[in-house]
């Protein structure tokens, strides 16, 4: 066979991604460019063989017009893609936290999935990788759905959103007054911690130096811990004067959720300063379980919110063009 | 002719080449005896397009084909499954429906 015929079938082969009938195109293509060569230019030669392909057409562009319709995912299923992966996203790294804060290890041995977080960074660095996991996961599921041909309606939790009445949320307003409360909680406990290296006493007399409520290290920990927030509050009540979007509450919930994770499982050995006060920490304990509840129901919240109000105004959108 | 032209062309081509293709199949054509058929009565197709099209209407079962490997070089003949001609004469209903509307809309255009 010619060279230039043969590189260019093999090139072709190359690109054509078919279960079946390969070698069969092949034979049908080098068939037609032979007797198309013959008939046009009376010859078959290197040269003349060349100018018939070059008339067929690119390898790509033959081998992409065989495989037309060909879909790695079907179209209808590509909203579920990011909505399955946010959802298996959720569980996957709230089961991370778990092992993290009660020292657990979890086995998915028919998946080879062995989750078992001893540290806080550990933590924070496996959040990237757990999105691309439940991605990859959701994907290559997807993948085979769309494969195997078969017409299934995936289900999407709207139901769930809809059983629960669970209402959107409004998007956060700008409000001075809150921007005012957190700027003068922000001052006093910077200047109190300049003064006293915490902000949390278990007596308060103006007469006499304050009895701080917990054992040092915990207590500059906890107190920079809690102007922190005021500073991410206050920052977080500005942001609303520039943008309007359910992506400032989902990123405070995730904040939020972390410092409670990361509060329950503390490494200090002290906390308070009198170990009899001891007897209360299981009251912080559940006081902490109560908000990690709280703000991830609120994430799904704003989760939820976000999607409906992209629908929403993708319908709009969509309304517009076909008006 | 621009980009966009173009491909109104393979959209407006995808359904006429499928009627074109399952009319000339009635007499067994292989892809190249085709190709020249078409141009013979005043149409062309690009190669690369008709080849792909013939395998997609085997899939369909509207077409079958056999290899010839009886001369020097084998060829493969394709000719109209009996399903294929009743999908053939409900196309051909379709397009003559669609082109007397089309002539109902222009007559309509041009009394303005």
């Amino acid at each position: 066979m010619d060279k230039n015929l043969k590189n260019y079938l093999e090139e072709i082969d190359h690109y054509l991604i078919l279960k079946e009938g390969k070698k069969e195109i092949l034979k049908e293509i080098e068939s037609h460019i032979l007797e198309k060569t013959e008939t046009d230019f009376g010859k078959i030669s290197e040269e003349n063989i060349q100018k018939t392909i070059n008339l067929f057409g690119s390898a790509k562009v033959v081998a992409e017009k065989y495989i037309e319709g060909f879909q790695i995912i079907s179209p209808s299923y590509k909203n579920y893609l990011f909505r399955y992966t946010w959802i298996l996203f959720a569980i996957h790294f709230c089961l991370k936290i778990i092992s993290y804060t009660f020292n657990l290890a979890f086995n998915f041995s028919p998946f080879g999935l062995s989750i078992k977080i001893k540290g806080f960074m550990q933590l924070l660095f496996e959040a990237p990788a757990t999105w691309i996991y439940s991605f990859g996961i959701v994907a290559l599921i997807l993948y085979l759905i769309t494969q195997s041909e078969k017409e299934i309606n995936l289900i999407w939790p709207q139901f769930v959103v809809s059983r629960f009445k669970i209402k959107t949320l409004p998007l956060n307003e700008p409000s001075r007054v809150k921007i005012g409360i957190i700027t003068g909680l922000l001052v006093i406990s910077l200047f109190v911690y300049s003064k006293y290296n915490t902000i949390f006493f278990m007596t308060v007399n103006l007469h006499q130096t304050p009895v701080p409520l917990f054992a040092t290290a915990f207590s500059q920990f906890i107190s920079l811990l809690v102007i922190g927030f005021f500073f991410f509050e206050l920052i977080y009540s500005i942001i609303p004067y520039f943008i309007k979007t359910y992506w400032i509450n989902l990123i405070s919930n995730c904040v939020y959720l972390i410092a409670a994770v990361f509060l329950l499982n503390n490494p200090f050995k002290e906390i308070f300063i009198y170990p009899s006060l001891n007897v209360l920490k299981p009251i912080g304990s559940f006081i902490l379980i109560g908000i990690i509840v709280i703000v991830v129901f609120d994430f799904f919240k704003a989760l939820i919110s976000m999607i409906r109000t992209k629908n929403s105004s993708r319908e709009k959108q969509s309304d517009i063009d076909s008006k | 002719m621009s980009i966009q032209d173009s491909k109104i062309e393979v959209e407006m081509n995808r359904g006429f080449l499928q009627i074109m293709v399952l009319l000339a199949l009635e007499t067994p054509m292989y892809g190249y005896m085709m190709l020249r058929f078409i141009e013979e009565i005043g149409y062309s197709v690009e190669e690369n397009t008709l080849y792909p099209m013939l395998r997609r209407l085997e899939k369909k079962g509207w077409i079958s084909s056999r290899w010839d490997v009886e001369h020097d070089r084998p060829k493969k003949y394709y000719k109209i499954t009996k399903e294929g001609k009743i999908v053939r004469n409900k196309l051909l209903s379709i397009w003559q429906i669609q082109n007397g509307v089309i002539t109902k809309l222009l007559k309509e255009v041009k009394n303005g």
